[in-house]
Order: structure tokens, then C-alpha cells, then sequence
């Protein structure tokens, strides 16, 4: 009885194989691959993934409002870089901004620098521009511009998230020396592609 | 400037009712917005919650019975990014605004959205029932966003909606980007 069945199931099989076409999907074109595509674009390149951490782990020792003020504000100056880049303005020394960012970013966690929160957010919003614009120059012809948009920008929100969570440990002795440690492995990361951009 | 409609109407085999479900269910570009405003009412309290949920589904229907009979517009496509960024925005600004103001930008939304799905539908003969089944799904959608948003106490709940409006501006500034190209 059961050896039927397992054999009606490879008949079926077998029937369907032989039955397939070709396929004429339009591979690239749909929201799934656009939401993806646009997903991996900033968690592929580490220069900028460790400075999008370092932006969540400064914001979560700087403590409220900028715990909270960094993960609203930073999407949308990044976008606007983006649409620069998008558009082609030409913008000098964005690898070596992009580097700065990690070095420096990195550096004000390792160090605990506590600027006045205007000073924190124009430094951290340079430094959204250089990113976004070299994002925006990158971005393929033939995606789906909305769902790549959205895969982008969650992804440069979640990468964040992750930073503002290993920065909550903050509260902690062993937890400050865990994001101070953060910060310098931030900045050394920066450090590298500094050299690599000036080289 | 009315143009031939060439939209591709999503067909359930469940009726016409249905597939204008289906049509906005699967429409991001129009959905997205409509989340935004519904932050947006949400946080600025139930007054503003109230003019949402009952003048975008009206102007919705109101438009989209216009749009039947016109045809679509000729619109550019960086125009459609422009709800996403506006909305959006303001949900992550969370700036105060007159409860008319928060009408009046469901009324725009409705029209926009409401005349765009409305011309999908001007060469079918069933668009009435489509058009009833998106806005009743439209309805739906933002009553539930706002009602969620209202009921948000803690700071880090209204601050996670501010950060999907932002992330919805992001994505619309992006789009503008990418239309302007």
C-alpha cells in the first residue's frame, strides 16, 4: 500500500518534470528582487556597515534625545545624499568622507565624546550625505526603484537598530567597556579604508 | 491629460469586488502612504484620527468615480513619490497641525490615489465594484494604523512609528531621486 503511493508520487513527479516550460518570468524586474537588491546594497560594503553600527552605538551613549533623534533623522539625510548621487552632482572625496566617518564615529565611541547635540547631529549628518551619495551614484538601472528604495532604507535602519542595541549595554560596567572596544574596532575598520582611499 | 488606460487589473475569480481587494492589496506605492497618514493622524491625536478614517475612503470613492470617467492623467512619475515623502515626513516630524490640515491632506491623498485606481478601472465594465472593494480595504487600513497609533503610551512605541514615517520619507526622497534621473 505504501510502496503504491510512493510510486503513484514518482509517476506524478515525473508527469509534472516532463510537463514544465521554459521559464519567462521577468527575473530582476519584480518588487521581490528590487526589495532584495536594494537590501544587500548597504550590508555589502563594510566600510559603510561599520559606520551605520557606530551611528546606533554613539547615539545609545549619548543617551536620549539622541538615542532616539539619530535613527529618525539620519534615513532621510542619507536619501537626500542619495538623490544627489542619484542625480550625478559632482561631489569630491566621498570614499575618503566615508572613511572619515568610520574613523571618527569610531573614535568619539572609544574616546566617550559627548559634543552638544547640534555638534553630534551635523557631524553624523555630513557624514549621512557621503554615504547616501555614494549609495545613490551605485544604485542599478532596471530595479524596482520603490521596493529597492525600501529594501535600502530598512536596511540601513536595521544596521542601525543593531548598533543602538550593542550601545544599550552601555548601562553596564563591563558593558561600557564592551562599546568603548566596539568603537575602536569601528575606527580602525575606518582607519583601513582611509588608508585604501588615500593610498 | 487623459491617456488610454493601461494598468494591469488584478483578476481573484472571486469578482469584481474582490479584485479591487486584491488591486490595492498588492499596490505598495498607494499603501505606503495611506500607513503614513495614518501615523501621522495617530499621533496627533483622535480628532485628527477621526477626519482620516472618514474623508479618505470618501475622497477616495469621490475621485476614483472621476477618474472612471476621465481616463488616467498623464502624470509624471516623480509625482508619485511625493505622498511617500510628504506623509512620511511629517509622521517623523511629528509637527502639530490644525485637525482641517489633517483632512485636507486625506482629501489630497484620496483624490491622488483614489483618481489613479479610479482610471485603472474606465475600460471595465465592473470598475463601480472595484472601485468600492479598494476603497472599503482603504478604509480598513487606515482606521486600523491610526487606531493602533492612538493606542501607543509608551515613548518608545510613537517613536518607532516616527521612525517608519522616516523611513517611508527616505524612501520616497529616494524615489524622487530616482524618477528625477
Amino acid at each position: 500500500m505504501r510502496r503504491s503511493a510512493l510510486h503513484r508520487m514518482g509517476l506524478f513527479t515525473t508527469a509534472l518534470l516532463l510537463s514544465a516550460g521554459a521559464a519567462e518570468a521577468h527575473v530582476g524586474r519584480g518588487g521581490a528582487s528590487g526589495f532584495t537588491a536594494g537590501f544587500l546594497h548597504p550590508i555589502t560594503g563594510l566600510d559603510h556597515v561599520v559606520a551605520m553600527i557606530a551611528v546606533g552605538l554613539w547615539g545609545a551613549q549619548l543617551g536620549k534625545p539622541a538615542i532616539w533623534m539619530l535613527p529618525i533623522t539620519f534615513p532621510l539625510v542619507m536619501a537626500f545624499g542619495g538623490i544627489l548621487g542619484l542625480l550625478g552632482v559632482p561631489m569630491p572625496g566621498v570614499e575618503i568622507g566615508i572613511a572619515l566617518s568610520g574613523v571618527l564615529l569610531g573614535a568619539a565611541v572609544l574616546t566617550e565624546t559627548r559634543p552638544p547635540l547640534f555638534a553630534a547631529a551635523i557631524l553624523v549628518g555630513v557624514f549621512a550625505i557621503f554615504h547616501g551619495y555614494a549609495h545613490g551614484a551605485e544604485l542599478p538601472h532596471g530595479e524596482n526603484a520603490l521596493f529597492f528604495s525600501l529594501g535600502f532604507v530598512i536596511a540601513t535602519g536595521l544596521l542601525h537598530a543593531i548598533g543602538i542595541v550593542i550601545g544599550l549595554l552601555y548601562q553596564w560596567p563591563w558593558g561600557k567597556i564592551t562599546v568603548r572596544a566596539a568603537g575602536g574596532a569601528v575606527g580602525a575598520v575606518g582607519a583601513f579604508f582611509l588608508w585604501n582611499a588615500l593610498a | 491629460m487623459p491617456v488610454e488606460a493601461s494598468a494591469h487589473l488584478v483578476n481573484t475569480g472571486l469578482g469584481p469586488i474582490y479584485d479591487g481587494v486584491a488591486h490595492f492589496a498588492m499596490s505598495p506605492e498607494a499603501i505606503l502612504p495611506i500607513v503614513a497618514l495614518g501615523i501621522f493622524a495617530g499621533l496627533r491625536g483622535p480628532i485628527h484620527a477621526r477626519a482620516s478614517v472618514l474623508i479618505l475612503p470618501v475622497g477616495w470613492v469621490a475621485f476614483g468615480l472621476v477618474g472612471m470617467l476621465v481616463g488616467p492623467l498623464a502624470l509624471n512619475s516623480v509625482i508619485e513619490s511625493l505622498p511617500l515623502l510628504i506623509l512620511g515626513a511629517l509622521a517623523a516630524a511629528d509637527i502639530r497641525m490644525p485637525s482641517w490640515g489633517t483632512g485636507s491632506l486625506a482629501l489630497l491623498l484620496g483624490a491622488f490615489e483614489g483618481w489613479s485606481f479610479g482610471s485603472a478601472y474606465s475600460a471595465s465594465r465592473d470598475g463601480l465594484p472595484a472601485l468600492a472593494g479598494s476603497a472599503g480595504l482603504v478604509f480598513v487600513l487606515i482606521a486600523f494604523v491610526s487606531a493602533a497609533v492612538l493606542k501607543a503610551r509608551w515613548d518608545w512605541t510613537r517613536i518607532a512609528m516616527r521612525v517608519v514615517g522616516s523611513w517611508t520619507a527616505a524612501s520616497g526622497m529616494l524615489l524622487l531621486g530616482w524618477g528625477l534621473r
